[in-house]
């Protein structure tokens, strides 16, 4: 369930920019959805094998190259139906919570 | 002062403590193993050198150019244990962490060949138990031996050290069982976060039929486990039942020995099966080709499930089919030997003969001969053994005149009737000998082996109850039967106890051998009469014997005389006629 709405929330994040993950694990850890960096690594490979994810290597200037990851269109549709879940879900607990 | 070593990580330099090198090492080899086997391995790997790389980067300054164990230990904070990696395509690891544990001999803690060792090293027992296990089975005439054998034949020792640390299995540990909780829990996370993709990608196929199929994925994997219980059972099952095959033969084998030598052990059964044994099958090879068939036939079937049930439990034994082949072979190589010792046997029974003798007894010229048994305090058993139709037993506390009773290893019950003497006016004994044999001169000599025994005292024969074989002597179902030849006019007194060998002793009034006993039988032109017998008796008889057979006859007879005195009257008649004609 966790991991699921982790997924949600990278895939919205690299929605609105390309980012590498030292980004993503900063903007999750804000959020605390993310404790330690090593469950994003096998995340990240998995979904940019499923086709939604896809990445191109960038030089730094301060250490190894990086890799910036960007939605793919297929990621795009994959987001738009994963949102429709996500607010059918909050709407249902929503109203588990008020009654 | 440390030693240091250089490693390239993500394409960068760095200097590390040697210890902290090992531990860096560690980690990644561990998150490699949890991932190993899944796609995209050398990607997450490599990934996460780099990220390992940028922050070493950070930690790396003019004033501190080595990395140390503290370093490792930021990036290990920061990165998340090997186990916080796991994500849902690591089902297959958990699996195969399951399945990686495997049964070895352990050649580092042996007695023999180490099996006690390694199967107490896969379940976490205490070897001694397991060891003190098979002392004991072993107590069963060395069944425990044999098994240890087998099971030492099969399972492979662990050579290598993965292979030592694939034996043991992990300990059992609170960090261990922690750990296994957490792969569970995760995979349930996964499982119920496919569950909501799967229906959001699929929404055009129905949420019915995604419904239906994630029961039906639930189902398949209930019945997975299910099966490899049941698997597992039989395993068990099957390994009981050979286990307890080969307990059972090898006191079956003790026993044998007790009844090869007779007299030896009372272990397995009594007296007479050994001697219906070695009786039947005289000579030690048909014996001893007669076991090995037995033995194969029986162990074979033990084997293959003792093999079978060790192949159930421990999923990484093969079992080779070559081996089931050459088991196979041996078989019906026993199958074959019993085939041949059945039909070599029955060759044995093939020809049936019988004879007369005279007994080598005489027997003075009396009025009366008195009949009685000459062991009159021999027990008289029920014959319940029969083999081939005949009366063979083998007594206990039976003696034989002249010999001792461990001499005799069969005996059988002897039989007595009369016959009218034609010939002579002499009371005559004659011996009828029957056996069977292989051919007929074997047929004669085995009958020819049965001792009977008769004396004379006084006016009284007596005659033994039982005719005896000796041990060594072929069991070919041999009989023995007295013929006494009465002359006319001469009488016999057959004695109260003589009831056992009378044997349908022709008589004139058609009574019964076992009504026999007690009186005077003269020989008569009828057969033998009791004329000492009073006369009610006589009438009781003849009118039972009146049946329907009789009546019709005197019916029969009845008419045909009428029918005669009526022909009689009118030949007669015609005479009459004839006669007046003629004096006309």
């Amino acid at each position: 369930m966790r991991k699921g709405v982790l997924e949600f929330c990278i895939l919205q994040l690299l929605k609105q920019e390309e980012m590498y993950p030292s980004d993503i694990i900063s903007a999750l850890k804000e959020s605390k959805l993310i404790v330690v960096e090593g469950t994003l690594y096998p995340l990240l490979t998995r979904l940019k094998n499923a086709g939604i994810l896809d990445y191109r290597w960038e030089e730094s200037k301060t250490g190894p190259p990086r890799k910036y990851y960007k939605l793919t269109e297929l990621g795009e549709k994959f987001l738009i139906e994963l949102r429709e879940t996500w607010t059918e879900l909050n709407n249902a607990v929503n109203r588990t919570i008020r009654k | 002062m440390n030693k240091t070593v250089t490693v390239n990580i993500g394409g960068r330099v760095f200097n590390i403590e040697e210890s902290a090198y090992q531990k860096l090492n560690n980690y990644i080899e561990t998150i490699r193993s949890y991932f190993d086997g899944s796609e995209g391995v050398d990607e997450i790997i490599s990934d996460i050198e780099l990220r390992i790389a940028e922050l070493f980067m950070e930690r790396v300054t003019d004033q501190k150019q080595v990395i140390t164990n503290a370093d490792v230990d930021y990036v290990v904070s920061i990165m998340g244990k090997p186990e916080d990696y796991v994500d849902n395509d690591e089902e297959e690891y958990s699996e195969s962490t399951e399945t990686s544990k495997r049964v070895f001999r352990d050649p580092d803690n042996r007695v023999f060949f180490g099996v006690c060792g390694g199967i107490s090293a896969y379940f976490g027992w205490d070897p001694i138990v397991l060891r003190a296990l098979f002392v004991i089975v072993t107590l069963f005439y060395g069944s425990g031996v044999l098994i240890y054998l087998i099971l030492a034949l099969i399972i492979p020792k662990a050579k290598t050290t993965a292979e030592k640390l694939q034996m043991r299995g992990e300990p059992v540990t609170v960090e261990n069982i922690s750990k296994k909780v957490n792969e569970s829990v995760n995979t349930m996370r996964e499982d119920i976060k496919d569950f909501g993709k799967k229906k959001q990608v699929r929404t055009a196929t129905g949420k019915i039929g995604d419904f239906f199929d994630d029961l039906f994925n639930a189902l398949a994997r209930i019945l997975r486990v299910l099966f490899k219980i049941v698997v597992k059972v039989l395993g068990v099952l099957l390994l009981i039942i050979g286990i307890g095959g080969i307990v059972t033969a090898v006191g079956m084998a003790f026993g044998l020995q007790g009844f090869i030598n007779l007299h030896d052990t009372h272990v397995f059964g009594d007296h007479q099966f050994g001697a219906l044994w070695n009786g039947t099958l005289v000579s030690a090879w048909q014996r001893g080709i007669f076991i090995t068939g037995i033995a194969l036939v029986y162990f074979i079937p033990i084997v293959a499930f003792i093999l079978l049930g060790i192949r159930l439990l421990f999923d990484h034994i093969r079992i080779s089919g070559v081996l089931g082949i050459v088991l196979l072979i041996f078989w019906f190589v026993g199958v074959g030997l019993l085939t041949a010792t059945g039909i070599n046997t029955a060759s044995e029974f093939s020809v049936e003969t019988s004879f007369n003798e005279d007994a080598d007894i005489e027997i003075p010229a009396v009025d009366t001969l008195y009949l009685d048994l000459s062991s009159r305090d021999a027990v008289m058993y029920e014959f319940s053994n029969q083999l081939s139709g005949r009366n063979i037993f083998i007594p206990e506390d039976v003696t034989f005149p002249g010999a001792d009773s461990t001499d005799y290893m069969y005996m059988g019950k002897l039989r007595f009737t009369v016959e009218k003497n034609y010939d002579s006016n002499r009371f005559e004994l004659e011996l009828k000998r029957s056996s069977r044999g292989s051919s007929q001169k074997d047929a004669v000599a085995n009958a020819r082996q049965a001792k009977t025994h008769v004396e004379m005292s006084g006016d009284t024969l007596l005659i033994h109850p039982y005719f005896a074989l000796s041990e060594g002597d072929k069991l070919r179902g041999q009989n023995a039967k007295y013929i006494l030849k009465i002359p006319m006019g001469k009488s016999i007194h057959i004695g109260e106890s003589t009831g056992h060998i009378l044997y349908d002793v022709p008589n004139a009034t058609n009574t019964y051998d076992g009504d026999m006993t007690g009186k005077t039988w003269t020989m008569t032109a009828d057969g033998l009469t009791c004329l000492s017998c009073p006369e009610t008796e006589q009438k009781i008889q003849e009118d039972t014997d009146t049946s329907d057979n009789v009546r019709e006859r005197d019916e029969w007879l009845k008419e045909e005389k009428e029918r005669l005195e009526k022909a009689i009257e009118e030949l007669e008649k015609k005479r009459e006629m004839l006669d007046e004609v003629e004096s006309e």
